[in-house]
This record gives C-alpha cells, structure tokens and sequence, in this order.
C-alpha cells in the first residue's frame, strides 16, 4: 500500500535510502530517489541519498543536485565528490557555476582543477581542432593552472595534480617536441628515443598481461 | 596477435618509419613473443604497468599510442585500435619531403 501523507519529516530519506538499497535488484530511477529528498535536506543522511544519486545519475539528476546541494548543511565532502563528478562527465557549465558560487577555500580549487583536466582532455580527444585551436586550448589550461597554484592553502593533492597536469600540457600533448626516453630494449641494449630522429615514430604503450 | 602492428612494420620497412613500444610485460614475458615472432618491433622495457617510463608520460590506460614525425614533435595521441595508416603516411611523405 503506498504511504500517501508523510506522517514525520525524514521519512523521505528514509524512502530513499530504501529505493537504494533495492538498486542492485531493480531499476531504480534517480530522479525519483531525488525526488524523495527535496524536501528533507536538513535531515540526517540525506548526503548519502545525494551522494547515491551523483553516483547513479544522468545530467538531468546533476543538474537537479547542482540546484539544491547548497541546501544541505556540511556539505564539503559531498561537494567534493560532486565536482569530481562534473568533471568525470564533462559538464563544464556547472563547474564554472559552483567555481563563481563558491570564490575560494577547498571546493572552489577542486572545481577549478577539474575544470582545467576537462578542458585539457578535450583539446586532446577532439581530433577537428586544428593544431593553433589545440595550443590555445592547453594556454588556458596552463592559464588557469598557473592562477590557481597562487591560490591560499592548497592540499596536498591538488598541488600534485596540478604539477602533473602542467607537465602533461607541456610536454605531452600534441605540438610539444616528445620527452627523451632513454632505457632498455627487448635484447638489454641501452637506448633513445631520439635515435630516431629522422623517422616517423609510432609509439605505443602496451602490454600482454 | 598485433597482427596490425607487424604488418605496419612489414609495410613501411624501407621508409623512414619506426615502431617502438613501451612494453609495460615482465622482461621474460617480452622475450618469449620476441622469440616466437609475434613481436617484430624494438621495445623500451617498463616492465610493469605505471612503470617509471609510463608515468613520465601519464598514461593512464593501456593501449595508448603516440605519434611523433621525424622531427621528434608529437602529431597525435590516441589508441592502438584505430587505424593509422593515413596519419601515418601523411607524416611519412612530409619526412621525406625533408
């Protein structure tokens, strides 16, 4: 029989959690799991409903959380996850939103982080751009970057990643002169990468495992 | 396996054209398909996945495939199972050219 009037607040977290825990069964639509929460998100463990549904969702769940994750108190951790997010799909106008939303601290750096990876990830997989369109792709990258690393209390993760991303739109993207390998071939005999200069280079990474 | 690759390299033998792997395998894994011929090109051993090679240069997933022209410039990133012949042979006639 279903439940027509909420008798407490909180019972649709409840639900909620319920709806989710049955997800590995059944298709669970997370807009509906969202759907349940909207109204309680003052309530206890309502992040890991929100958290359930970042995971889960499609853009139209995202862009549904980016509207009400402001709501929820002591949301750090779960807006971390949800900047995370935002990148790992390509959803660059909420990222620019939650970096205007939010002017500095922890989040704000993340998010501006994950804007530079995505924009660099793109010029990279985008194979219409033309090398000009490329190279000035990876300057806003380096741009955005070399304005973030001036930034107050950056942890530990974000300098590291913003180290490798640096060198990797530096030195490892198209247009870049390719890094020196200098090492070991099949037989034990020492050699470079630059020892063939003067040829066309196809080089892959690969393994057998 | 790597039928595309050995064929690449039988292909373009007399041109300015050169594959080189990073072989992510364990030493003796790599010896062995050298020896039995499936692998027909040189390789840098890494010797593991995220060895010190693969991490200079970020690789993240495996295959993932650069293209340098004679110069030394990178001309294209991607993944070995596309085909390349057409890139490839653009950056041999411009090697060439040269």
């Amino acid at each position: 029989m279903a439940l027509l009037i909420k008798v407490a607040l909180g019972d649709g977290v409840a639900e909620a959690n319920k709806l989710i825990s049955q997800s590995r069964k059944n298709d669970v639509e997370a807009m509906a799991v969202l759907d349940l929460v909207v109204s309680d998100l003052k309530e206890e463990g309502v992040t890991k409903v929100i958290e359930w549904v970042i995971e889960n969702g499609y853009a139209q769940e995202r862009k549904k959380v980016g509207d009400l994750i402001w709501s929820i108190p002591e949301n750090d951790q779960l807006m971390v996850k949800y900047v995370k997010i935002l990148g790992f799909y390509g959803e660059r106008e909420q990222l620019e939103a939650v970096i205007k939303k939010l002017p500095s601290g922890n989040v704000h750096q993340r998010a501006k982080f994950r804007l530079a990876l995505l924009i660099a990830e793109d010029a990279q997989r985008d194979l219409t751009l033309t090398d000009t369109e490329r190279a000035k792709e990876n300057q806003t990258v380096v741009n955005i970057l070399h304005k973030l690393e001036k930034e107050d209390d950056l942890d530990e993760f974000l300098q590291r990643w913003i180290k490798d991303l640096r060198y990797k739109v530096t030195h490892l993207v198209v247009g870049c002169e390719a890094p020196e390998i200098e090492g070991f071939d099949q037989d034990g005999k020492r050699f470079r990468l630059s020892d063939y200069r003067g040829k066309v280079v196809l080089l892959p990474f690969w393994g057998i495992w | 396996m790597f039928p595309y690759e050995r064929s690449l390299v039988e292909k373009w033998e007399d041109e300015p054209f050169a594959l080189v792997g990073v072989n992510t395998d364990p030493p003796e894994r790599l010896s062995k398909y050298v020896k039995n011929g499936t692998i027909t090109w040189r390789n840098f051993r890494d010797g593991k996945a995220g060895g010190p090679i693969s991490s200079k240069w970020d690789i993240v997933g495996w295959p993932t495939i650069y293209v340098l022209d004679h110069k030394g410039i990178i001309r294209h990133v991607g993944q070995l199972k596309e085909d390349l012949d057409k890139t490839l042979t653009k950056l041999i006639r411009e090697a060439k050219k040269n």
